[in-house]
């Protein structure tokens, strides 16, 4: 066990500094565009870590829902939620270049991305109806 | 200081313009890992001129883009269409140990998010759907007989073509991607009307174009050019990612209402808009594959930079885009 700030808070007052102290004195513009390149990548691994196995316990019971497998008992580690999840969405991408995609997908691939958007870039979201 | 080309690119220069040559300036404009670009100001026995010289970076080479001669060809072939590509001067197959070719280096604003958001640029994007048809227009009408080395071409329809080429790459990603693979499945479902193949430019949108008050001044990065169907490029502008965050379907800036009937007016082709929606879904699937792909690159040690390694997350946005462009459906 590791004492305070965790791993999410460490990320954060080093994204903090990097906005409030670096990038006022970057007038370049090609540094600047990649400085808030980098901040963004900092905000991404933050909202990564507050989610925690959500995103991945969602995305895995849709893709039991979808292909079956919903009564296995759910894994309980990161690493097999995510090794089970890679497996079936592999099964899912060959079963749609076969064009025997199981009812369903569309709405499932939707929600899936929206939960990938949720923490790479929650604005999009909010361009669509 | 190693980025000090001046002498070799005055020597190389002189050889290219019969006479002395001298750099007033010489500076590598910061970007492209795979080829250079240097700004010159020269004096030569043509006068001062403003110069941009592509040279071959250091890196691994692309074998997906044009070499630099024959991309010279191109740009070459394209100014004397008359579309509002650069004047070239020149190939060189020697500076400093590397190919190069010399092409005027043409004024205005080149920062896509620039053009499609700052109040400056507003007459200019008032002009740039008609204007970028206008351009289409002429360099699909570019003669492509004197370009044999033009790839892309083939005996299946010019999108069968590229949905075999997007699975290749797809599958050397080597991990799943069942939104990508919904948009591929989905274009093979509903095969477009064919058009005459021509000169693709293969990256024309805003970003790539050159603009003042004026509207467009310049149509730039001419390394993907090949042959194939017209309404691949007329599609490109209108992918997600090239509306830096602005809704307007063509690029951020307008409808497509003008710009398409601009271009069959100019063309005499009627391309209709579910051909259009075909090559624009191809478009965002063919980007959603481009950005893991540069990420990989930064992954695998190639090219270690924050935008490419960003760009494997931000593959989602464009995933996003595919499904619901595909639950909309042709519009």
């Amino acid at each position: 066990m590791q004492d305070r700030p965790t791993q999410r808070e460490l990320v954060e007052a080093a994204r903090e500094f990097f906005e409030r102290e670096i990038l006022p004195t970057v007038t370049d513009p090609r540094l600047r565009f990649r400085t808030l390149v980098a901040l963004n990548a900092l905000g991404i691994a933050e909202r990564e870590m507050f989610a925690g196995d959500v995103f991945v316990d969602e995305e895995l019971r849709g893709l039991r829902a979808l292909l079956g497998g919903s009564e296995m008992p759910f894994p309980e580690s990161r690493e097999a939620k995510e090794g089970e999840a890679w497996t079936l969405r592999k099964v899912l991408a060959e079963k749609i270049r076969e064009g025997t995609a199981p009812e369903g997908t569309a709405a499932f691939l939707k929600a899936s991305i929206g939960w990938k958007l949720g923490v790479a870039s929650p604005r999009t979201l909010g361009r669509y109806g | 200081m190693a980025d000090d080309l001046t002498p070799v690119l005055e020597s190389a220069l002189s050889t290219l313009f019969g006479g002395p040559v001298t750099a007033r300036r010489a500076a590598l404009i910061p970007g492209g890992a795979s080829k250079e670009a240097w700004s010159v100001d020269a004096d030569t026995p043509q006068g001062a001129l403003a110069l941009l010289v592509r040279r071959a970076g250091g890196a691994v080479i692309y074998s997906d883009t044009l070499s630099l001669a024959d991309e010279h060809a191109v740009v070459s072939a394209a100014h004397a269409a008359g579309v509002r590509a650069p004047r070239t001067y020149g190939y060189l197959p020697d500076v400093g140990g590397r190919e190069a070719f010399v092409m005027e280096r043409l004024p205005g604003e080149g920062i896509g998010r620039r053009i499609v958001t700052r109040p400056e640029h507003a007459a200019a994007r008032a002009k740039l759907p008609e204007q970028m048809a206008d351009e289409l227009a002429k360099i699909h009408r570019i003669p492509i007989g004197t370009l044999p080395f033009l790839p892309g071409g083939g005996a299946a329809p010019a999108a069968v073509r590229v949905i075999e080429r997007l699975y290749n790459e797809i599958d050397s990603l080597a991990e799943p991607h069942p939104a990508i693979e919904w948009g591929v499945r989905w274009l093979r479902d509903h095969p477009p009307r064919s058009f005459d193949e021509v000169l693709v430019h293969g990256d024309f949108r805003i970003g790539n174009l050159l603009v003042s008050e004026a509207g467009l001044l310049g149509v730039l990065d001419w390394e993907f050019a090949h042959v194939g169907d017209p309404v691949e490029d007329l599609a490109w502008p209108l992918v997600r990612a090239w509306r830096f965050g602005q809704d307007a379907r063509l690029g951020g800036i307008a409808s497509i209402d003008a710009y398409l009937a601009r271009y069959n007016q100019a063309t005499g082709r009627d391309v209709d808009r579910a051909s259009l929606f075909f090559w624009e879904l191809m478009g965002n699937v063919k980007w959603a594959i481009g950005s893991l792909t540069q990420a990989r690159r930064h992954l695998s040690g190639k090219d270690r930079s924050v935008e490419l390694a960003s760009l494997g997350r931000l593959a989602a946005e464009v995933e996003y885009e595919i499904v619901d462009l595909i639950e909309k459906g042709p519009r």
